[in-house]
């Protein structure tokens, strides 16, 4: 509440209204993405849902995602729980479920032989839910360990988690979709029904259908749909981002005996924007997802040997599950750019963080060079079919765009990267990112140390684990090494609590 | 495509695979198999190496096959690394590797444009890896990256003790990752490199699969002008020691430095995979049940009587003898020695006989989350290529699935009184100790 008062005051009107829309669109029916297949073997259910944690009130953080799970796990229509899990067991399937900050995203894939019971139960699941009382329990104890000890577990997670909070301060975005300990304890049952009347509608469900369902089976998919409430979303008012400048610190403290760092700042800039295609083949250029011909894989990980890997995204990146590719339906109407640094030594802690800073420095102010642009435009109009090479996700990038107005990305990216030059690129990089306003945020065994270290013009050389530097990289060590990020604030938080 | 499909919708549970698949074997031992299914222009490169940290008897050696994988990144005479990386980029390649016990694999979703030209890059670094001192001191920083970022997990933890005390013989008794001594030894293993690609990366070890938008013939005469100069190996495998069978059951505590759920980790020796197996099925079963979020052991421990946050585990199907593993992620430690009765109860009475009716959906989950699973290239592949490896014949995945299809509640209530309720297991705590 705090945060979202001294946004008020900081003078960030409201710029974003999903509740907005006109009341025959409320009543229309559910917008519908199909690409059926016959001949094949499976049936693919997606919903998106705008009901993500952005729509938490203050106070009540992780209420959207605990109505999310509940959806699938708290019964349904005329199955409890216990039904539901042994409607799904025989058909070798089960719900695959995400909360983002502003969309749901359910899938149920089934092989053909049931595509009628799973129509019932992917439209139970959306229309019907029953929020039994022990699961929604159990879920709340589940979500209260995933923000607290969980997190802990998963430093990496921790960061990401913990430079959300530190950029979207005093916005919906501020918290984890799961939530904090102290807001999930008062959550009810009946808050989850409110919450789900009041955010799962005809005007806020976009569905995806694929594969071999018959005609009878689509009616009876559209028809059940309807159940869906008419009336108009809640306004939930989206806040800019509190505006920012300089470069400021926030390590987290944990047990171990590494550094990993991300670090960040809110962009003017979605997919629908001129830029975007030029910023993100820019930044797939210097540091696409887990991807070795990144400028920032090159310098820290293949010249220096200092980590896993070095990335940068020009917005949320999601990952599918057991792939490293993006899983669609996380777009955000606030995104953002950011760099994330996987866990170096602590020794090398502060000279990781100053390289990374300087490599984006470097990339704002010489841009890319035609090599690089060549060769990520040639990778992205080659591997296109690759981004899509499963049924699911043909169709999951095709409702994604439904649902958000985007582009279609598989159609939209051939276009919009073929007639890039070199100057469009360099001046939308230089335009959008600023690395003179950083938000950093270091997870660290020692975080005193680090701290003391990027505050301080003592310098921060790199130690090698026996590899001899080239005479110029030597060189370039040794200007990083010196160089001083100049921070305005630093803070210590305790990993342990941070969420609570 | 319609006999395919007929068979998979008229007699869906009655064969394995939806997908017809093709085989050869080159002259000097290599195996390719060729599956063509529908894609957007997209097909699945797999090679499957038969080497993973189960071959690193020699001191000080863990962790070299993850290791080596890396290194094979490192480029060839022909074509250097920094040139592989950017032929890779140019042709929008998603190029990836992993290793585990006993296989080394490489992985890549291709446009199946660039089919032609990405496998002559293949059969180039498999054949003439170029190893320099520079590329093996450089890697092994970020092997240490890797072992630092996974040594954060109480989960990887947790799993490596209960090998190092399950496994006193056997090289499984180290995880893939290998013993952070060794890995900060891997800058000065370059000789050792060199002799470890002679050894291991030859022909006979090699599986290579294509899945999705491939012509059998096509491939199979690509493959044999590309890989027929791979000339096989001189050096025996290694002897790998036996792991005894258990007199006891063995018990070992991790205490966890940061708060984190109680975890505890069971395991029982069992057989190597054996494709083939009845025994081996029935005890597949026996290991989904105990699974199922709407089986007996996962309904009590998460739901009924709220001590777990999770459950999971089943069989290891290695090519050595594994374990049939049980971990839990606890509510509270205090329930641990409850929980470990509980699971001793539950097993118990599955060794007097499942239910039939739960039984035959058991039969039907699997099979229908096996089927359901195999509509895109990536997945065939890496199901074809774990069911090869201790069985180079496709059909021994069929033979699988009859013999899972045809086990009776007997059949599991025998395995499961043999392997786990009479034999002793291994358990591993993990907590997390307040301070006072």
């Amino acid at each position: 509440m705090r945060a979202v008062f001294l946004a008020m005051l900081l003078g960030c009107a409201p710029k974003y209204d999903p509740g907005s829309i006109p009341v025959d669109e409320a009543r229309a029916p559910v917008d519908m993405v199909t690409q059926l297949d016959s001949a094949a073997p499976n049936v693919y259910l997606q919903a998106m849902v705008r009901a993500g944690s952005a729509s938490d009130r203050p106070g009540r953080e992780g209420l959207a995602a605990l109505t999310a799970r509940a959806l699938t796990e708290g019964g349904a229509g005329e199955r409890t729980a216990d039904d539901v899990r042994n409607a799904l067991y025989p058909l070798g399937t089960s719900f695959d479920l995400r909360v983002d900050r502003e969309w749901v995203t359910l899938r149920l894939t089934c092989h053909r032989d049931h595509a009628s019971t799973c129509v019932d139960l992917f439209t139970d699941a959306l229309v019907a839910p029953r929020f039994d009382e022990d699961a929604v329990g159990r879920l709340r104890d589940d979500a209260t360990y995933a923000v607290t000890d969980g997190l802990l577990a998963n430093e990496e997670a921790l960061g990401e988690a913990a430079l959300q909070a530190v950029l979207f301060e005093g916005h919906p975005y501020q918290h984890p979709p799961r939530g904090r300990a102290g807001s999930l304890e008062v959550l009810s049952a009946e808050d989850l029904r409110t919450f789900h009347q009041e955010h799962y509608l005809r005007s806020t469900v976009f569905v995806g259908v694929g594969g071999a369902i018959d005609a009878p089976q689509l009616t009876e998919l559209a028809s059940r749909l309807e159940g869906l409430p008419t009336r108009l979303p809640p306004d939930t008012a989206m806040f800019s981002p509190i505006p920012f400048e300089g470069r400021t610190l926030t390590v987290v403290r944990t047990a171990s005996s590494v550094t990993g760092a991300h670090f960040g700042h809110p962009l003017e800039l979605d997919r629908s924007h001129p830029d975007w295609p030029a910023v993100h083949l820019g930044l797939v250029a210097f540091g696409a997802h887990r991807q070795s011909f990144g400028r920032l894989f090159q310098t820290l990980r293949t010249d220096r040997g200092l980590n896993y890997g070095t990335y940068a995204y020009v917005e949320a990146y999601r990952e599918r599950r057991g792939s490293s590719q993006p899983d669609p339906g996380n777009l955000r109407s606030d995104p953002h750019f950011s760099l994330w640094i996987r866990p170096t030594s602590l020794e090398n802690g502060p000279f990781a963080i100053k390289l990374a800073i300087a490599e984006l420095e470097r990339l704002v102010d010489g841009g890319l060079e035609q090599d690089e642009l060549d060769a990520v435009r040639s990778n992205m109009l080659n591997g296109l079919p690759t981004l899509a090479a499963e049924p699911s996700m043909q169709l999951a990038y095709a409702l994604d765009a439904q649902a958000t107005g985007a582009p279609p990305l598989l159609e939209h990216l051939p276009t919009a990267v073929a007639d890039l030059d070199l100057e469009t690129v360099n001046t939308a990089l230089a335009r959008h990112l600023d690395p003179s306003r950083l938000r950093i945020v270091a997870v660290s065994g020692q975080p005193e140390a680090l701290v003391s270290a990027l505050t301080s013009d003592t310098p921060t050389p790199i130690v090698y684990a026996d590899v001899e530097p080239t005479e110029t990289q030597a060189a370039r060590d040794d200007e990083v090494a010196r160089s001083v990020i100049g921070l305005t604030e630093s803070w210590i938080v305790e990993g342990d609590g941070l969420f609570r | 495509m319609l006999p395919t499909l007929l068979c998979l919708t008229g007699a869906a549970l009655a064969g394995a695979l939806p997908w017809e698949v093709h085989s050869t074997t080159l002259d000097n031992g290599m195996q390719i198999r060729a599956v063509p299914m529908p894609t957007p222009g997209v097909v699945s490169v797999a090679t499957w190496m038969a080497v993973g940290s189960r071959d690193e008897v020699d001191a000080g050696r863990t962790g070299f096959a993850h290791f080596f994988e890396h290194l094979m990144f490192y480029g060839t005479p022909s074509m250097g690394r920094i040139e592989r990386e950017q032929a890779v980029l140019r042709m929008g390649i998603d190029d990836n590797a992993w290793t585990w016990f006993d296989e080394t694999v490489y992985t890549s979703l291709v446009p199946s444009s660039q089919l032609d030209s990405f496998l002559a890059m293949e059969a180039d670094r498999f054949q003439n890896l170029s190893l320099t001192p520079e590329a093996v001191r450089r890697e092994a920083g970020a092997v240490y990256g890797e072992l630092r970022k996974s040594s954060a997990s109480p989960d990887n933890r947790l799993y490596s003790t209960l090998q190092a005390t399950a496994f006193q013989e056997h090289t499984y008794g180290h995880t893939t990752i290998g013993h952070e001594a060794d890995v900060a030894a891997m800058p000065d293993a370059h000789s050792y490199a060199a002799a470890f690609f002679d050894r291991f990366y030859r022909p006979e070890n090699a599986t290579l699969l294509v899945v999705g938008d491939v012509a059998p013939d096509a491939l199979f005469a690509r493959a044999e002008e590309l890989y027929s100069t791979w000339t096989p190996g001189t050096k025996p495998r290694p002897e790998l020691p036996e792991e005894p069978a258990w007199e006891a059951s063995r018990r070992t505590h991790v205490d966890w430095p940061s708060p984190t759920a109680p975890r505890l980790s069971l395991g029982w020796q069992i057989p190597a995979h054996d494709p083939r197996s009845p025994d081996l099925a029935a005890l597949e079963l026996a290991g989904s049940w105990l699974m199922a979020d709407v089986g007996p052991l996962v309904s009590r421990l998460v739901r009924d009587e709220s001590l777990a946050y999770a459950v999971w585990g089943g069989r290891d199907d290695f090519v050595d003898p594994g374990l049939f593993r049980i971990t839990v992620q606890a509510r509270e430690a205090s329930d641990l020695p409850a929980i470990e009765a509980l699971i001793h109860e539950e097993l118990a009475a599955l060794a007097e006989g499942p239910d039939p009716d739960a039984l035959a959906r058991v039969q039907a989950h699997d099979r229908y989350a096996f089927l359901t699973s195999m509509d895109d290239p990536a997945s065939v592949a890496s199901t074809l290529g774990w069911a090869l490896r201790r069985d180079p014949s496709p059909e021994a995945l069929d033979t699988f699935w009859d013999n899972f299809a045809a086990a009776t509640a007997d059949d599991v209530a025998r395995v499961v009184r043999d392997t786990l309720v009479d034999a002793p297991a291994t358990v591993v705590t993990l907590t997390h100790e307040e301070a006072p």
